[in-house]
């Protein structure tokens, strides 16, 4: 197991109802904080425990058709990952390994 | 006014990077949708057929668990004339209605949000507190007490219930009760009152006075159970299509329960709606609503269906994001 400074930074653009961000698989990520300028949530995890040699994220959204949510995950170290989940008969399920560089 | 009214609905919505808060000819708040509401919103929204001007704030609560907001409380304040622009000012009294309202909106009701499923549902519980100042006249009294000026205070309590479906089909179903009254279906009536004095050096007689509008009849307060049940289809909101203007509509059926004949209104918004470029959220920019009232004549008053048709323009605008 390694610790990493993740950012994530949440963008969704049009009418999205409920998001939900998995870590791992099993670690869902609440109290996210809005930022009113960038219109984006974010979410700072210091010294976030991974296990193996990648991140495993999840992106669910539900919401009207044709609205989108862009995460982006931010590694101390290593270039930004995206993840975008686009609503498709209301709904949108998305999945991402990212390989961890320097364990 | 209602041509004021007009052209502030075109003009407004320029300035828009609203929610979608259709209502329907009456007034009433036929989609309260929170779609797209990141967290606190202030919204306007203008009325022409009943001549009403809202504000409404939208606060979301803290999600422990997602990303989005699944809580909102809402409070508004509406205000219109009691009867009529026409007569927003009687005998230098200023005749405005005042709505107060508060609500919680809940996003997940019935459907699971653990389930995979393109079926998403919201409630709202809506109190509302109205202040309608009316002037009435009985002509059958002693002369003192004909005209009388009074207060009406009205409480109501709503469910608003919403499922979306596949991401395109917005069912509503709205149940209540509302403590009201007959005013509006009464005469309208002017009163003159005249004063008149001689002035013996010119020898000329002066007439002055005052015109007070009301309403003449005999006034009645009632308990009644607003049902409303809408459909909307919605937009969808691509992001290759934000540049064009998309069409929306919604149809609804309404009707009040209690002891009284059952009158359907049968109605349909038509709006056109215009992507916010920073939000994505595509926006009613402006609606045209058609109502036919006692669709079933139930009344039977010998009017056609066309004479029971009404219309309205509504609109609705952002004011602040907080």
């Amino acid at each position: 197991m390694t610790t990493k400074d993740l950012k994530l930074e949440l963008k969704p653009l049009g009418s999205i109802l409920d998001c939900r961000v998995f870590l791992e698989t099993h670690d869902e990520i609440g109290l996210w904080v809005y930022n009113t300028e960038g219109k984006y949530f974010y979410k700072n995890l210091p010294n976030y425990p991974i296990d193996g040699t990648s991140l495993e994220v999840t992106m669910i959204a539900k919401g009207k058709n044709g609205a989108s949510t862009k995460l982006t995950i931010k590694i101390k170290g290593q270039p930004d990952e995206t993840l975008t989940c686009l609503i498709k008969e209301g709904s949108d399920i998305e999945q991402k390994s990212i390989i961890i560089s320097n364990i | 006014m209602k041509t004021f009214l007009l052209i502030i609905s075109l003009a407004i919505p320029f300035l828009s990077h609203s929610q979608i808060l259709v209502e329907s000819v009456e007034g009433d708040e036929i989609i309260q949708n929170p779609n797209g509401l990141a967290n606190g919103h202030l919204l306007g929204s203008l009325n022409s057929n009943d001549q009403s001007l809202q504000f409404k704030t939208y606060f979301a609560l803290p999600n422990n668990n997602g990303v989005m907001p699944l809580k909102y409380i809402t409070a508004g304040i509406k205000a219109k004339p009691s009867d009529g622009v026409a007569t927003l000012f009687s005998a230098g009294k200023f005749n405005a209605s005042t709505n107060y309202n508060v609500g919680y909106t809940k996003i997940y009701l019935f459907t699971n949000r653990e389930k995979e499923s393109n079926l998403i549902d919201f409630v709202t519980v809506r109190y509302d507190f109205q202040v309608n100042k009316y002037t009435l006249f009985k002509n059958d009294t002693i002369f003192s007490k004909q005209v009388s000026n009074f207060n009406f205070n009205g409480s109501s309590l709503s469910f608003n219930y919403n499922l979306l479906v596949k991401g395109k089909h917005l069912i509503t179903a709205i149940l209540g009760y509302t403590r009201t009254n007959n005013y509006s279906t009464l005469q309208g009536v002017e009163v003159k009152d005249y004063t008149r004095v001689y002035d013996s050096t010119s020898t000329t007689f002066r007439e002055y006075g005052k015109t007070i509008t009301g309403r003449q009849g005999t006034y009645e307060e009632f308990d009644r159970f607003p049902v409303r049940f809408a459909y909307t289809n919605c937009p969808s909101e691509n992001e290759e299509d934000k540049d064009k203007l998309k069409i929306g509509y919604t149809i609804y059926y309404s009707t009040n329960l209690g002891k009284i004949k059952l009158i359907s209104n049968i109605g349909g918004i038509l709006y056109l709606t215009k992507q916010s470029e920073k939000t994505g959220v595509r926006v009613p920019i402006i609606g045209l609503g058609i109502q036919s009232n006692d669709f079933f004549d139930v009344q039977n008053k010998g009017n056609s269906l066309s004479k029971r048709l009404t219309y309205s323009l509504t609109t609705t605008f952002n004011l602040a994001n907080f």
